[in-house]
């Protein structure tokens, strides 16, 4: 019924002033996931596929992200850290990020520990940091491209070792986690195998 | 004599709350503010461990499944990211077979595919709707 209302409230101010207001509807509309059936789309609250996410979404977290520092640091206020807001080696130019380069696990801490950017303190994501800019929701690259542009459609580090690799691996600590934000997966790697990178503080 | 009695009393009814809360199927988590399931679908909670044969269910059976459970909380599968704090706040100790674990969130790019955590891998991906998972339910406290 709220929608509905607004969605009213919407055509009359279209009238009047123009496009924006629909959009920012229509962009309200998708925050909400949608309820499946073993294949498709379905209404939610179905019998036969009851209480899955859709029904329970969370509500859209407004205002996570700022931007900083001349755009170039992203405050999460959710986690209250700081992200960079380009991948390691890339720089902001017109609000695109160019140059993002994949960095083996020791490479990654060590640009993030060396990074100069605003005094410094840079460190590599713990997993549960990284995860928490998934959106999985969201077809294509699943994370905010508007704070985070030209993200890598691939898999970056974070802090986390693997603690369930093999033994000779555990004990050279040659595994550890990264996420994938072309799939919004998460695995496990060889530390010497490049991977993208994102530094938090 | 009557403090004695009281006393007694009193201990005998806070022993009884303890042992009734031990055995609890469920446990409330104060941080996300939920109830979860001691154990997997499948196996009962004995107060110290989970005993019985683990039931391995399709997507949709886990929905059903927790669907079903006691009518006084609504329970229900855990969406991807409730499972990941989950597991991230107790790790193996309460997710601790070897297995997939359901989700209740459908890949949106392959409706047929849902999430899962495979806890001793820590991985976190999707898979066929058809295959047959771990279970354990949760519910919110209001």
């Amino acid at each position: 019924m709220c929608r509905k209302l607004r969605l009213k409230v919407c055509i009359t101010l279209w009238l009047m002033l123009g496009l924006s207001c629909l959009s920012s509807v229509l962009v309200a509309a998708e925050t909400k996931l949608p309820c499946y059936d073993m294949l498709h789309i379905i209404p939610c609250g179905q019998a036969d596929f009851p209480r899955q996410a859709g029904d329970f979404a969370p509500a859209p977290k407004q205002d996570r992200f700022q931007l900083t520092f001349n755009d170039q640091i992203v405050w999460d206020q959710h986690n209250k850290i700081a992200w960079m807001r380009c991948s390691v080696g890339a720089n902001l130019q017109n609000q695109h990020c160019n140059g993002a380069t994949a960095l083996s696990f020791e490479e990654a801490q060590a640009a993030c520990a060396a990074s100069a950017l605003d005094a410094g303190g840079w460190r590599l994501p713990s997993v549960m940091e990284l995860n928490s800019l998934l959106e999985v929701q969201q077809p294509g690259l699943k994370i905010d491209q508007q704070f985070f542009p030209d993200t890598q459609p691939a898999a970056y580090w974070s802090s986390d070792r693997s603690l369930t690799a093999p033994k000779p691996l555990q004990e050279k600590r040659a595994v550890a986690w990264h996420v994938n934000f072309a799939t919004g997966a998460i695995f496990d790697a060889l530390t010497q195998s490049p991977q993208f990178v994102r530094c938090v503080r | 004599m009557h403090k004695i009695t009281g006393l007694v009393v009193l201990s005998g009814i806070i022993c009884s709350l303890v042992a009734d809360a031990k055995r609890e199927a469920f446990v409330y988590d104060p941080a996300l503010q939920q109830y979860w399931q001691h154990c997997e679908a499948g196996m009962e909670y004995t107060g110290r461990t989970c005993q019985g044969s683990v039931l391995a269910l399709s997507w949709q059976k886990a929905l059903l499944y927790c669907a079903a459970l006691s009518a006084d909380k609504v329970w229900r599968l855990p969406t991807r990211d409730e499972l990941m704090h989950y597991y991230a706040r107790y790790g193996q100790k309460r997710l601790h077979i070897v297995n997939l674990y359901w989700t209740s969130t459908t890949d949106v790019e392959h409706p047929e595919l849902a999430w899962y955590l495979i806890p001793e891998l820590r991985w976190v991906y999707t898979n066929y709707k058809e295959l047959d998972g771990l279970v354990l339910c949760v519910a919110n406290s209001d």
